[in-house]
């Protein structure tokens, strides 16, 4: 006899749960991904609102597609199940009911939505705008977790956020608010708002928040960790270890300056650190090389710790299209589900 | 350092324009805020640092550049060092007779042997010879032997002591040299005549010590024979006289020797006393004779040996040859009549004849008067005359060529001015210690004072001695004794018609006197002089000893000579040979130490020594920038600074 979790056999064998595929790498994942539109990063950093520069991001990059690959995928039937009691009766498949006498349930894919996790760094080295054009790595930062955010919502996916700052607080694990994953419409609209308006952080304890997060977010939600990552990179190899083992897939968007990244500054003054406030006089041109050197060096291990730890990791600049790191998104989510 | 070129120096001012584009271009201080400084700190600040570091350096080398290029167009060198190391000592030699006194020349070569024996190699020595004029008998150079070989060398001088030009000229020296220890060594006595034209008032440059000889012991006995002269007496005899002078405070008595040549003339003895001068006369036979003869007077030796002899010439006859053109037949030449009138006595009879076309005699006396000696002919035998050592009578007249040829010599001649009441013009204000006026002096001056004269001209010369004036207190009458030669100026002529001055009884004594001095002075005393002293010869000749202490060979001399010791000399040249007498200056003999000798030590300046400051002679600068070529240096270091501050501003990004 079959159990009542087992499906009578004339409905036919009951999928075998496909183990997923191993993660493509980012250059397999942008073969995979068709180029973005060209992006206008001058309107979307003049549009007013979080949301607003959101949705233009997402309607830049599906632009022109025939198909959103985000769309009803969580809707489509799954399996059935015998029912069980505390089931929901409007759930009850009556039709094979009265066919086969015995009540089952449907199961559909929105049992399997995503729970995607939204890391915003609130660190003050995030508020830095080398141009008065540019957005800031935080405006950007939030911009692009907000696309996220919004291609979460049409996805029905549950979504999570996470603002981490140094509060001062030893128990808040460096988290400065947490919302744990949900998709509900008014869940995403609080998401936005704590997006669009952050606390504010000097400092931010990346490294405990992520193995904290760990903790916090279910097994195989997809973690997307905004920040520029300045901080000890073996306390984050750890934490990415700690994600690693719940089976949360990290994408890492490092989000950057044109200035750090070049130095391309001809001028000299009084550098003042945006976290800890010190203070150095520096000639940029004399100390250029020197910089780039280390920082140089500091990215290809941050980025080793990524991969190694099997999570995607993207440089983002402020002054290029954040198209790229949407399209590894959805990538990643659909290889998730895949 | 002193600079040749000294204007381009204004183009240091070149350097504000770095300076300038340093400070414009100088770190900013605006406040840059930046994500994080981990990927600066302690390398960025190095990095900065040495930024900094290098455009300081650029700013330098710069500056540098614009100085050095500007220092070498103003040819800079540096002046010759005050500093050094070592010892330089003058040995500043006195070498007047005054050293041949008894013990002086060894106490003073004892105190030199001490000091020189602490030189060491590397020390300098000179040996500067202090009279009549500084001579350096070894120059200043490392060359020790040389310098004490030439102290060991040295004669005994015969000169008289002036120390003044002799320690300027080491000071100067030794103030030019780098050394640690300068030193003047002044080997001599305490001498006061050596000191008097010493200016202690005027310290030797800074650095420099003076160091003088142990204070010699005064002399025992010192006598000395001051002057020495001879004349012609009418008799066939010759008067000698000597004065003698003794130094020393205890009464000498002294026997005094003349000599004719090497013959014994004869002998007489005189007391002396102490502080006063005593004349000797004495009347001896004269030999006849047709040149000069040489005479010498010689006393008894005391400590001081080198001023116990004099020498002298006697003239060869008694008889004056007056050179004098006759007047115009139809003139009365009261003159010649006057010269004439005076044979045998005790007067030398004069011999008038008209002057020769050229080649005037020397031992005769020139009678200048009218126009006719002044004239473009005869002027050049006149001066060739009077070049030689003629004498010659001026007396005035007014004419042109006179009055030109008497400026020409220094004497401006102007019409004497008349007498208020209109009164003739009276002579006054005689020199009656002059030899012109000995036969009117010890009778009657009523003869000259009663001389009428209704035109006059007054004479005015600075270096004439008047010996008569006209009312008005110019100079009427005046002795120009100048170069080799001697005249006598009467502002008044011998005409009758400007004076009764011919009738006078005062006319033959005064013209036959005037010519007879004028004859002594233009034969004997013109060859006669002092050691040290220039002394004019008739023109280039040859120059020998004949009895001196210190033998000359015959040597070409040019038209003067200085004798560097008494004696008597030949001189062969134009005009046949003439003996010239030469004997100490008689102020020398007098060993009297200078009466304060703490006045030596206010020649040593109390003043720091300093780098000289004074601006060096074009000339001498510019030998000394060709020596040295520092403005080559300072090109050569300004192409390499360019070098740097290429390399080094390739590297300032600012």
């Amino acid at each position: 006899m079959p159990s009542l979790n087992q499906a009578p056999s004339f409905l036919g064998p009951v999928p075998a749960r496909r183990v997923p595929p191993k993660l493509p790498r980012r250059d397999e994942l942008s073969a995979l991904v068709q180029p973005p539109k060209p992006l206008d990063l001058g309107l979307l950093a003049s549009l007013p609102s979080l949301l607003l520069r959101a949705r233009y991001l997402v309607d830049s990059h599906t632009l022109g597609r025939h198909r959103s690959p985000l769309r009803g995928a969580a809707l489509e039937f799954a399996e059935y199940r015998a029912y069980q009691s505390g089931d929901e009766l409007r759930r009850i498949d009556w039709r094979l009911y009265g066919r086969s006498d015995r009540l089952f349930v449907k199961r559909y894919e929105e049992e399997n939505q995503m729970r995607v996790g939204l890391v915003l760094d609130l660190s003050a080295s995030l508020g830095y705008a080398s141009q008065p054009g540019l957005m800031s790595k935080s405006d950007f930062a939030r911009t692009l977790l907000g696309a996220i955010a919004l291609l979460a919502r049409r996805q029905h996916d549950a979504l999570a956020l996470a603002l981490v700052g140094d509060t001062g607080d030893v128990e808040d694990y460096g988290l400065a608010d947490y919302l744990p994953p949900r998709s509900s419409p008014a869940h995403h609209q609080t998401v936005f708002a704590k997006l669009d308006t952050p606390p504010a952080a000097r400092t931010a304890r990346l490294p405990e928040a992520l193995t904290r997060l760990a903790d916090l977010l279910p097994r195989g939600s997809i973690l997307v960790i905004a920040s520029d990552f300045y901080c000890d990179l073996p306390p984050l190899a750890e934490a990415l270890r700690h994600l690693r083992a719940r089976h949360i897939e990290c994408i890492g968007l490092q989000v950057l300056d044109p200035m750090e990244l070049d130095f391309a500054d001809e001028t000299a003054g009084l550098f003042i650190d945006l976290e800890n406030g010190n203070r150095l006089v520096l000639d940029a041109p004399a100390v250029r090389t020197g910089y780039l050197k280390r920082f140089n060096a500091f990215r290809q291990s941050l980025e080793e710790i990524f991969l190694n730890h099997e999570a995607d990791f993207i440089l983002q600049r402020t002054d290029a299209t954040p198209l790229a790191a949407l399209s590894a998104y959805i990538a990643h989510r659909q290889s998730r589900r895949a | 350092m002193s600079f040749l070129l000294p204007i381009f120096l204004a183009a240091t001012g070149l350097i504000i324009l770095p300076i300038v584009l340093h400070l414009l271009r100088r770190q900013p201080r605006d406040r840059l805020p930046f994500p994080t400084l981990r990927f600066l700190g302690p390398h960025a600040l190095r990095d900065t640092r040495r930024q900094q570091i290098m455009r300081w350096l650029t700013l330098l080398a710069r500056c540098l550049l614009i100085l050095l290029v500007a220092l070498a167009f103003s040819r800079p060198f540096w002046p010759r060092s005050q500093t050094g190391e070592g010892r330089a000592v003058i040995v500043a030699v006195d070498n007047s007779f005054s050293m041949q006194t008894t013990g002086r020349r060894q106490a003073v070569d004892a105190w030199l042997k001490q000091q020189l024996d602490s030189l060491r190699p590397g020390d300098r020595l000179g040996v500067l010879q202090l009279q009549p004029t500084p001579v350096w008998l070894a120059p200043l150079n490392d060359n020790l032997e040389a310098g004490r070989t030439a102290l060991q060398a040295r004669l005994d001088g015969y000169e008289s002591s002036h120390y003044s030009a002799g320690i300027a000229l080491a000071a100067a020296v030794l103030n030019e040299t780098p050394a640690a220890q300068r030193q003047i060594l002044l080997a001599g006595d305490e001498q006061r005549l050596a000191w008097t034209d010493v200016d202690f008032l005027h310290p030797l440059p800074p650095g420099v010590e003076l160091l003088t000889a142990p204070a010699a012991p005064l002399p025992a006995t010192q006598a000395a024979i001051s002057n020495f002269h001879a004349t012609r007496s009418g008799n066939g005899k010759m008067a000698l006289t000597a004065t003698l002078r003794l130094f020393t405070p205890a009464k000498l008595s002294r026997k005094v020797t003349f000599y004719a040549g090497d013959h014994l003339v004869g002998t007489t003895t005189v007391d002396l006393v102490a502080g006063e001068s005593r004349v000797v006369q004495a009347e001896f036979p004269a030999p006849a004779n047709t040149g000069d003869l040489a005479l010498r007077a010689t006393i008894d030796d005391d400590d001081l040996p080198a001023d116990n002899i004099a020498y002298t010439l006697l003239p060869p006859d008694n008889t004056r040859q007056v050179l004098m053109a006759a007047l115009d037949a139809d003139e009365v030449d009261f003159l010649a009549h006057a010269l004439n009138a005076v044979h045998g006595g005790d007067l030398p009879s004069l011999s008038i004849k008209p002057p020769p076309a050229m080649n005037w005699p020397v031992g005769s006396v020139a009678v200048l008067r009218g126009s006719t000696p002044f004239q473009d002919a005869n002027v050049a035998a006149l001066d060739k005359f009077l070049a030689s050592g003629g004498a010659a009578w001026v007396l005035c007249d007014g004419s042109p060529e006179q009055i030109a040829w008497l400026a020409r010599h220094g004497v401006k001649v102007t019409p004497a001015r008349p007498t208020a009441d209109g009164e003739a013009l009276h002579l006054r204000d005689f020199d009656l210690e002059h030899p012109l006026f000995a036969p009117f002096a010890g009778h009657s001056l009523a003869p000259l004072l009663d001389i009428e004269f209704q035109v006059g001209w007054s004479l005015a010369d600075e270096d004439a001695e008047p010996l008569a004036r006209w009312p008005d207190h110019t100079m009427a009458v005046a002795e120009v004794h100048k170069d080799n030669y001697r005249l006598l100026i009467t502002g008044f002529a011998d005409r009758r018609t400007t004076g009764n001055w011919p009738l006078q009884s005062a006319f033959v004594p005064f013209a036959h006197h005037a010519i007879v001095w004028l004859g002594e002075s233009g034969s004997t005393q013109s060859q006669s002089g002092r050691v040290g002293q220039r002394l004019n010869l008739p023109g280039p000749g040859e120059w020998q000893s004949l009895n001196a202490p210190l033998v000359t060979a015959s040597q070409p001399v040019p038209g003067s000579v200085i004798a560097d010791a008494p004696g008597i000399y030949e001189y062969r040249g134009s005009g046949g040979p003439r003996l010239y007498a030469i004997n100490v200056d008689p102020d020398e003999s007098d060993l009297t130490p200078w009466p304060n000798s703490t006045d030596f030590a206010k020649l040593i300046s109390t003043r720091p020594q300093v780098p000289s400051d004074k601006p060096t002679p074009a000339i001498a600068a510019l030998s000394v920038d060709r020596n040295t070529q520092i403005w080559w240096w300072l090109l050569a270091t300004a192409v390499l600074l360019v070098g740097i501050e290429l390399g080094v501003a390739n590297r300032t990004v600012l």
